[in-house]
C-alpha cells in the first residue's frame, strides 16, 4: 500500500521527542521541540499563530471546547503556560488582511503552575492533572483548571518507580535502538497521558472512549456507573497505571484504605502510545499501548457468548517491528511510524484473538508500510471523531428540519398578511379569536379574554413557539390622558399539531382603558432549534436576538364586551364589593357632607345615545337574510351583546337589558326608522340604535364603541345644519373654557356640568352610519 | 561614591506611592490579583535598583523597609523558601553596611550577629520587621522548633540560650514596632506580630492535637482565644477548642464551642461537621442530621467562589499546614450528602433519605471535581452499594417504579463480573489446602467477587419485595428465584477463612433466607401451601432467628391443618426474641423485617382455642 503525501509545510530539524501534533477543528497545533508552538491551518495551509515562549516547549495539551479552546504548554523551565487559543473563526477572518502570522510571545505571567519536575499534562472536564518525577516517585497531581488563580489542588496519587534495569539489559543489548542507557531513556521519554471516557458524550470531544462493557470489565463497576473518565498513564519503565479521575476516594474489600491508582499491566519498555481502536455499535471495542520497542497490547472484550466467565477480556500481547516513534489509531488502524515508514496495522475485534489462543508466542502482526518516512509525531484522528461527527450530523438535521418548518410556518402567515383584511379573517390558517368574560376571584370581579389560538395549517407548531398578546388602547387620544401603557403576555407552548387549539386567559384589570386592542404574533425562540446537550455550539451565538416574530391577526375588546346581560348577573354582585373609598363616600354621604364626583352628573334620568346604521349595511355585513324588521333588530342586537351571528338568536327581542362593568343599568334598544329627508336617492331605511344608561362612564364609552362603516353622499342643506349646528356648540365649548380658565377652581362643578351638557347636545344629533 | 540624597529621597516617594496605592485597593475590597502582582513587581524593581549600590547606612532604614514590603507583597507568588533566601541576602547585606562580616548563612547565626550588632540602634524596628518575616516563613512552613529558637534567641538578644517554651517566649517578646510616618510599609509590624503570635500559638496546638496531647492543646487555644482575632480564625480556635473536648470525653462542653464557633463565623464548616459527629456519638439522629443537612447546604453555596482574602497576610496563608488543613478537613459534599441519605434512612425519615439520594445519585453524572478522589480523609461506599440503598429508602417511600430502575442497573453492570464458577474454586480451594491449621487468606479478588454476587442477589431482593408489594406474585417469585440461583449451588460447609469472606457470607445467607421467605409468602399467597411450606422451612434453616418467617410457618402449618406442629411452632416462636437484628445486616437489607410483618392476633387467637380445647380432650 502505497499514499501519496501532500508536504504542507517544511520545518527544519525535529526532535522526536519533544514533537507534537494536535488536530482541532481545521487547525493543527504543532511543536517541533524549539520554543515556538504554531497553529497551523490546514485549508489557508499556512501558519496562522506562533507562540513564543522562553524556553522550549515540552509537552503541549487543549482544553474547553471549539468556542474557547486553551493552550497548555509545558516549557522546559518547569513552567506551565496557559494561554487562550484564537477561535478558529477569526484566524479564518484575518486571512485577507495579511499572510503573516501572528506572532504572540507568552511571558512569564501566564506561567499557571511552576515545577521543574513537571513531566506531562492533561485536562478533562476542567481539571488539570500534572505529571511529575520527583526524585524516585511519579505525582500525579490533580487541580481544579485555572479559572482562578491560585491553582486549587484537589489530590496528589503517587507511585514509586522501578529500577527495571536488568530486565532491560539484555533486550536492550538485542535491538540496540536507541544509543542511551535505560536510566537515561525513562529519564529522557515523555510519559503518555490519556482519559478514556465509559461512553461518547459532548464533554469527551478531545478524548477518546471504550464500549461501556469492556470498560467496566477494565476499569470497575464504580467508575462506569458513575460515569467518570479514567486516566491512563504509561510512565517510561513500561507500565500503564490507571485511576478514575471522578469517582470518590474508597477503601479496599477489607476496609482498608488504598490508593486508586492500579497497574493495569507493563510493557517493559517506554510507552508510546495508548488510545483506543476497532470500532463496535457500542464505540471502541480494544484498547491499545504501543511500547517504544514494538511490543503492542490489545485488550478485547470477549464474546458474551463465551462459556467460562472468569475473565471477560483478554490482554493480548504482539511485537511490530521497533523502535516506533510515534502512533496513533482510528476505528479501524493503528498507525504507528518507525525511523523509516509509516504503518498501518488494521485491527479487528476477533482474528488475532484465534491466533493467540494457539500460538503460544507472541504472535509477530504484518503492517502495511505506507512510505513515509521519519515521521516524528501524529495527530490522532479519535475514534470517536466519527462517532461524534454523526452524532453532530444528525443534530444539525434535525435543527435544519426544525428551522425549515419554522420558515415555512412564517411563509404561511407573511403570505396572508398582504391580503384583503376580510379574507384574511376568514382564511387564516393559524388565527386567534377571543370571547371575553367576567370572573370572579378572591371576591374580586374582573374581565378577562380568553383567547384561542387556532392552527388550521398542514404543520404542526412545535416546541419554541410563544404566542404573545399585546394588550394596547385602540385610539392614541384617550391614551394622553390616562397613563396607559400597552402590556404583553407571553405563553410559550410545547407543541401545536394541526387542527388543535390553545386557550389562553388574560385580565383586562381596567375597564376603564376600553377599547383596547390585541395584536396577537406568533413567537419563536431561535434557541429552540438545537437540542440541549449540543447547545455549546452554534447557541452560544445566539444570545439576546434569537428570536423570530410573526404578527397573527388583532382582536378588540371595546365597551360592548364587557357589559353583562340581565339574568347573568345581579348588580348586588357590584354593590357588596365595593372598594373601601366607595364605603367612605357612602357614610360621608349620610352625614350631609357632599363630595364631589357625585355632583356631576346630573340627575336628569337616563342618558340616550343614538347611533343610526343603513339597514342594507348591516345586512350585508352580518349576512343576514331577514327582511322583518323586528327580526333584524333583535339579530343586530344579538351580534353586538353576544358577538353570535344574529341568525340563531333565540329572543326575539327589540331591548337589551344590561349591566355596565360599574354595575349600572344600560339598556339597548333597536327599532327601524326610514328617513324621508336623508339621502338624495330617496328615503333610507335605517337601524336606530339607542343606548340608554344612568352611568356616565357608560355614555362616555359608548362613544367609541360605533366607528365602522363608510360614508356615503350626504343631502348638502342637510350636512350644513349640522355643521351650523356644532359651530355653535363649539362656541359654547370655547366659552365654557374661557370661564373655566379665569374662574378658578370653585366654578369646577360647574364647568364640568357645562361640558357635559354640550357633549349631550352634540350626541342628540344621531351619527348616521350608511 | 555617594548617593545625592535626592535619589533617597526619591525612592522613599516611589516606596510609598507603592504602598499608598495597595491601602486603597486593600480599602476597597476587590479582586486583588492583579494589584498585588502590580506592587510587587514595582515594589520588587525598586528593591533591584536600590541593590545595583553597595548597601550604605544612609540608606540602611529605606531598603530595609522596601525589602520588607517587597517579601510581604511576594506571599502570593513565590514559594517560601526562594523568600527566604532573598531574606538571607538582604540579612547580608545589612550586615555589610553596618560593616560586620559573617561567613555562614546559617540563620540563627546570622541572626545572632543582627541582633547584636544593631541592639538598641535606631534600626532596631527595621531589623525586626525582617525578623517578623523569618517567623512567619517558618510558621508557613510549620517549623515551629526553628521559630522557637530565634524567638529566644530574640529574648536573650542574641544569645542561643535553651528555649523554655513557646507560649512563654511569645509573650516575653519585646520587639521594637515603631512606625516610621516617611516610609511607609505594606502591613504595620504590630499588627503581623499580634497575628504571628496567634497563629503561631494555634499551630502549636494543633501540634499538640495530633500528639493526641489534648490537654496541652487546649491550653494553647486557650491563649489564643484571649487575644483579639479576625473572625474566622476566632471561630477555628473555638472549633479546634471543641475537637480537644471532644476528644477528652466532654461531649456536651464541645458542642458548646462548636455552637460558639458558628455563633462568630456561621461558614465554619468544620465546626458543623464536628458537631455532627458529636451528636452521632451521643446517638442524637435528628441533631446529626440537622446538622449534616446545614452543613451540606453550606457546602454547596460555598462551592464554587475561593474567598480570596483580601489582607496580605490571611490566617489561611499562615496556617495553610498539612496538619491544619488535616484537622479542618470536611468531606466533599458528595460525602456529606451520602452521610445524610444513609443517616436519614437509618433512622426512618425515607422521604428525606430519598431525596438526599437522588440527590447523590444526580450529581455523580454532574458534579466533576466534587468527585476528585482525594487519597485522604474518609471513604466513599462502593457505588452500588450506594444505589441499593437509595432502592432500599425508594422502597421505603412507595416508589415502587424507581426501585425497579435502580435496580435493574446494578442487576446489569454486575452481571459480567458475577461468576459461575469462583465460590466452587473457593471450596475446592479450601479442601486442596486441607487441614484445619492451614489458614488460607481470601484474595482481595474472592472477595470483590462475593461483594458482586450478594449486590446482584440484594438488587434482585429489593426488585422482588417491590413486585411483592405491587401485587405481582408472579414476578416477585421469578425475582426471589433469581437470588437463590443466579450463583451456583452454594454448599460449602466453611463460610470462608477471613472475617471479611465470614461477613459477607453470612449477610448472602441472611439474603437468601429472607428471599425464601419470600418466595413461601407469594406461593402462599397463591394458595400452594406445600410450596410455601418448603420455602420457608428453607428460610429458616439457612437464616434462623427470623421471628416473621417462623410466625408465618405457624400460619402455613394451620392452614395446612397440620395444627399439632402449628401449636408447637407457635409456643418455640412466641417464646423466642427476634435475632435477625442483632445480625448487622447492611441497610439495604433491613426491608425484610418490617414489610413481612405479621399480624399475630388472628393466629393467636386460633392457637391458643386449639390449645385450650386440646387440654380440655387430653
Amino acid at each position: 500500500m502505497r499514499c501519496s503525501v501532500e508536504y504542507l509545510i517544511e520545518f527544519s530539524d525535529c526532535q522526536s521527542d519533544s514533537s507534537r501534533i494536535i488536530q482541532y477543528d481545521t487547525n493543527l497545533i504543532l511543536t517541533c521541540g524549539d520554543s515556538h508552538v504554531l497553529v497551523f491551518h490546514i485549508q489557508e495551509n499556512r501558519v496562522t499563530t506562533v507562540f513564543h515562549y522562553e524556553t522550549p516547549v515540552t509537552y503541549v495539551a487543549l482544553s474547553g471546547d471549539k468556542l474557547r479552546l486553551t493552550l497548555y504548554v509545558l516549557c522546559e523551565n518547569g513552567g506551565l503556560y496557559c494561554t487562550p487559543l484564537p477561535p478558529p473563526s477569526s484566524s479564518s477572518a484575518s486571512v485577507n488582511k495579511s499572510s503573516d502570522p501572528v506572532v504572540i510571545r507568552v511571558s512569564d505571567d501566564f506561567i499557571v503552575l511552576k515545577n521543574i519536575s513537571l513531566r506531562a499534562i492533561i485536562i478533562v472536564e476542567k481539571i488539570l492533572v500534572t505529571l511529575s518525577l520527583h526524585k524516585s516517585t511519579w505525582s500525579f497531581d490533580v487541580y481544579e483548571e485555572p479559572g482562578s488563580k491560585p491553582l486549587q489542588k484537589l489530590a496528589c496519587f503517587q507511585v514509586t518507580t522501578v529500577n527495571t534495569q536488568a530486565t532491560h539489559n539484555s533486550s536492550n543489548t538485542r535491538e540496540d535502538v536507541i544509543n542511551v542507557t535505560d536510566e537515561d531513556k525513562s529519564r529522557k521519554s515523555t510519559p503518555v497521558l490519556t482519559c478514556i471516557y465509559p461512553a461518547v458524550s459532548h464533554k469527551s470531544e478531545l478524548h477518546p472512549y471504550l464500549e461501556p462493557r469492556l470498560f467496566r470489565l477494565l476499569f470497575g463497576v464504580d467508575a462506569s456507573l458513575v460515569n467518570s473518565p479514567v486516566l491512563l498513564c504509561g510512565l517510561p519503565d513500561g507500565r500503564i497505571c490507571c485511576f478514575p479521575l471522578l469517582l470518590p476516594q474508597m477503601d479496599g474489600p477489607r476496609g482498608e484504605q488504598r490508593s486508586p491508582i492500579r497497574v493495569l499491566q507493563s510493557l517493559e519498555q517506554p510507552i508510546v502510545f495508548i488510545g483506543t481502536c476497532v470500532s463496535g455499535e457500542d464505540g471502541p471495542q480494544c484498547l491499545v499501548a504501543l511500547g517504544q520497542r514494538g511490543k503492542l497490547l490489545l485488550v478485547r472484550s470477549k464474546e458474551t457468548s463465551s462459556e467460562s466467565k472468569e475473565a471477560d477480556y483478554r490482554f493480548n500481547e504482539h511485537s511490530v517491528r521497533g523502535p516506533v516513534l510515534c502512533a496513533c489509531a482510528n476505528d479501524k488502524y493503528l498507525f504507528y511510524s518507525t525511523r523509516n515508514d509509516l504503518q498501518a496495522l488494521q485491527l479487528t475485534k476477533t482474528s488475532p484473538e484465534t491466533e493467540a489462543a494457539t500460538e503460544p508466542q507472541q504472535p509477530a502482526l504484518s503492517s502495511n508500510s505506507l512510505g513515509v518516512c521519519r515521521v516524528v509525531a501524529l495527530a490522532g484522528p479519535n475514534t470517536n471523531a466519527t462517532e461524534s461527527l454523526k452524532h453532530k450530523l444528525q443534530e444539525k438535521n434535525e435543527s435544519l428540519k426544525r428551522l425549515n418548518q419554522v420558515m415555512s410556518v412564517c411563509n404561511l402567515l407573511l403570505a396572508n398578511d398582504g391580503n384583503d383584511k376580510e379574507l384574511n379573517k376568514r382564511m387564516q390558517p393559524i388565527g386567534c379569536h377571543g370571547v371575553t368574560r367576567w370572573r370572579s376571584l378572591l371576591q374580586k370581579e374582573s374581565l378577562a379574554l380568553t383567547c384561542v389560538l387556532e392552527n388550521a395549517s398542514m404543520y404542526t407548531l412545535e416546541q419554541g413557539w410563544t404566542l404573545c398578546l399585546q394588550v394596547h388602547p385602540s385610539s392614541t387620544s384617550q391614551t394622553a390622558n390616562t397613563e396607559f401603557t400597552s402590556r404583553t403576555y407571553s405563553f410559550p407552548f410545547r407543541k401545536l399539531d394541526c387542527g388543535e387549539k390553545l386557550d389562553v386567559t388574560i385580565p383586562l384589570e381596567r375597564v376603564g382603558e376600553l377599547p383596547v386592542n390585541i395584536y396577537c404574533s406568533l413567537a419563536f425562540t431561535l434557541m429552540a432549534l438545537f437540542s440541549s446537550d449540543e447547545s455549546e455550539d452554534v447557541s452560544q451565538l445566539l444570545k439576546g436576538m434569537g428570536s423570530i416574530s410573526v404578527p397573527l391577526n388583532t382582536l378588540t375588546v371595546d365597551w360592548l364586551d364587557s357589559l353583562r346581560l340581565e339574568g347573568a348577573f345581579s348588580p348586588g354582585n357590584i354593590i357588596r364589593n365595593k372598594t373601601a373609598a366607595d364605603g367612605i363616600q357612602v357614610f360621608l354621604r349620610s352625614k350631609g357632607v357632599r363630595t364631589k364626583d357625585s355632583a356631576i352628573v346630573p340627575k336628569s334620568g337616563p342618558l340616550p345615545v343614538v347611533v343610526r346604521v343603513s339597514s342594507e349595511l348591516l345586512k350585508s355585513k352580518l349576512h343576514l337574510s331577514t327582511t322583518s324588521g323586528v327580526e333584524l333588530c333583535s339579530s343586530v342586537l344579538n351580534w353586538l351583546v353576544c358577538k353570535e351571528t344574529a341568525e340563531r338568536a333565540s329572543s326575539k327581542t327589540q331591548v337589551v337589558c344590561a349591566y355596565s362593568p360599574d354595575g349600572q343599568p344600560v339598556k339597548l334598544l333597536a327599532k327601524e326608522i326610514t328617513l324621508e329627508d336623508f339621502s338624495s336617492e330617496g328615503p333610507l331605511d335605517v337601524l336606530e340604535i339607542r343606548v340608554e344608561s344612568l352611568s356616565m362612564v357608560a355614555v362616555l364609552l359608548q362613544d367609541t364603541t360605533a366607528d365602522r362603516g363608510n360614508t356615503k353622499l350626504l343631502q348638502a342643506q342637510r350636512m350644513c345644519e349640522t355643521v351650523r349646528h356644532v359651530e355653535s356648540l363649539y362656541k359654547d365649548l370655547q366659552d365654557a373654557y374661557n370661564q373655566a380658565a379665569l374662574g378658578g377652581s370653585p366654578e369646577m362643578n360647574k364647568t364640568s356640568e357645562i361640558l357635559f351638557r354640550i357633549f349631550m347636545q352634540l350626541r342628540a344629533t344621531p351619527l348616521i352610519i350608511i | 561614591m555617594s548617593v545625592s540624597p535626592c535619589l533617597v529621597d526619591r525612592w522613599s516617594e516611589e516606596n510609598n506611592a507603592i504602598i499608598v496605592r495597595w491601602k486603597q485597593y486593600e480599602r476597597e475590597l476587590q479582586p486583588m490579583q492583579d494589584v498585588r502582582k502590580g506592587c510587587y513587581s514595582e515594589s520588587f524593581k525598586l528593591l533591584r535598583k536600590m541593590q545595583g549600590i553597595p548597601a550604605a547606612t544612609e540608606r540602611l532604614k529605606l531598603e530595609m523597609t522596601v525589602s520588607y514590603n517587597t517579601f510581604l507583597f511576594s506571599l502570593s507568588f513565590t514559594h517560601p523558601s526562594e523568600i527566604e533566601k532573598n531574606l538571607t541576602c538582604t540579612l547580608l547585606r545589612v550586615l555589610e553596611a553596618a560593616g560586620s562580616q559573617v561567613l555562614s548563612s546559617d540563620p540563627f547565626k546570622l541572626w545572632q550577629v543582627g541582633l547584636q550588632t544593631f541592639d538598641t540602634s535606631v534600626y532596631t524596628p527595621y531589623l525586626h520587621k525582617l525578623l517578623l518575616i523569618q517567623w512567619l516563613l517558618w510558621l508557613m512552613e510549620g517549623q515551629l522548633e526553628r521559630i522557637l529558637t530565634l524567638l529566644a534567641q530574640t529574648n536573650h538578644k542574641g544569645e542561643l540560650l535553651a528555649p523554655v517554651n513557646l507560649q512563654t517566649e511569645i509573650r516575653n517578646l519585646a520587639l521594637s514596632m515603631e512606625e516610621d510616618s516617611l516610609l511607609m510599609v505594606a502591613r504595620p509590624g504590630r499588627d503581623l506580630k499580634d497575628l504571628l503570635h496567634i497563629c503561631t500559638v494555634i499551630a502549636h496546638g494543633v501540634e499538640q492535637m495530633n500528639k493526641e496531647k489534648y490537654s496541652e492543646a487546649l491550653e494553647a487555644f486557650q491563649e489564643a482565644k484571649d487575644r483579639p482575632s479576625p473572625r474566622r480564625l476566632m471561630a477555628q480556635i473555638h472549633t479546634l477548642t471543641g475537637q480537644c473536648l471532644s476528644k477528652l470525653d466532654q461531649p456536651h462542653c464541645a458542642l458548646h464551642f462548636f455552637r460558639k464557633a458558628l455563633e462568630v463565623d456561621f461558614s465554619c464548616h468544620s465546626a458543623l461537621y464536628q458537631s455532627a459527629l458529636v451528636f452521632r456519638k451521643l446517638g442524637n439522629p435528628k441533631a446529626e442530621i440537622e446538622a449534616l443537612r446545614l452543613l451540606y447546604s453550606a457546602v454547596q453555596q460555598q462551592s464554587d467562589k475561593y474567598p480570596t482574602s483580601a489582607s496580605l497576610v490571611s490566617p489561611d496563608l499562615l496556617l495553610g499546614g498539612e496538619q491544619m488543613t488535616l484537622i479542618n478537613r470536611v468531606p466533599s459534599s458528595s460525602l456529606i450528602l451520602y452521610t445524610l441519605a444513609h443517616t436519614c434512612v437509618l433512622n426512618g425519615s425515607f422521604s428525606d433519605g430519598v431525596e438526599y439520594y437522588l440527590d447523590l445519585l444526580a450529581s455523580f453524572q454532574s458534579d466533576s471535581k466534587d468527585l476528585v478522589p482525594t487519597g485522604v480523609g474518609t471513604s466513599f461506599p462502593r457505588i452500588p452499594v450506594v444505589y441499593l440503598e437509595a432502592g432500599f429508602a425508594l422502597l421505603k417511600a412507595q416508589k415502587y417504579r424507581d426501585v425497579l430502575v435502580i435496580c435493574e442497573e446494578v442487576i446489569t453492570s454486575t452481571l459480567d463480573f458475577i461468576p459461575d464458577r469462583l465460590l466452587l474454586d473457593l471450596h475446592m480451594e479450601n479442601q486442596q489446602t486441607g487441614g484445619p491449621t492451614a489458614v488460607n487468606p481470601d484474595s482481595d479478588a474472592v472477595l470483590e467477587n462475593v461483594d458482586f454476587v450478594l449486590w446482584a442477589g440484594a438488587a434482585h431482593l429489593l426488585q422482588a419485595q417491590t413486585h411483592w408489594k405491587l401485587k405481582d406474585t408472579k414476578e416477585a417469585i421469578t425475582n426471589f428465584t433469581n437470588i437463590l440461583f443466579k450463583p451456583t449451588d452454594w454448599k460449602q460447609k466453611n463460610l470462608g477463612n477471613t472475617e471479611e469472606m465470614v461477613k459477607r457470607m453470612l449477610t448472602l445467607e441472611a439474603a437468601k433466607g429472607q428471599s425464601l421467605a419470600g418466595r413461601g409468602l407469594c406461593f402462599l399467597e397463591n394458595g400452594q401451601l406445600k410450596e410455601a411450606l418448603r420455602d420457608l422451612h428453607l428460610s429458616l434453616q439457612i437464616f434462623p432467628g427470623c421471628r416473621n418467617t417462623e410466625m408465618w410457618l405457624t400460619e402455613v402449618l394451620w392452614r395446612l391443618d397440620r395444627r399439632e406442629e402449628a401449636s408447637v411452632q407457635w409456643t418455640e416462636s412466641y417464646n423466642s426474641t427476634d435475632t435477625t437484628k442483632s445480625k448487622n445486616l447492611p441497610l439495604y437489607l433491613q426491608a425484610w423485617q418490617d414489610d413481612s410483618a405479621f399480624d399475630f392476633c388472628g393466629l393467636k387467637k386460633k392457637i391458643e382455642e386449639h390449645v385450650q380445647a386440646g387440654n380440655v380432650i387430653t
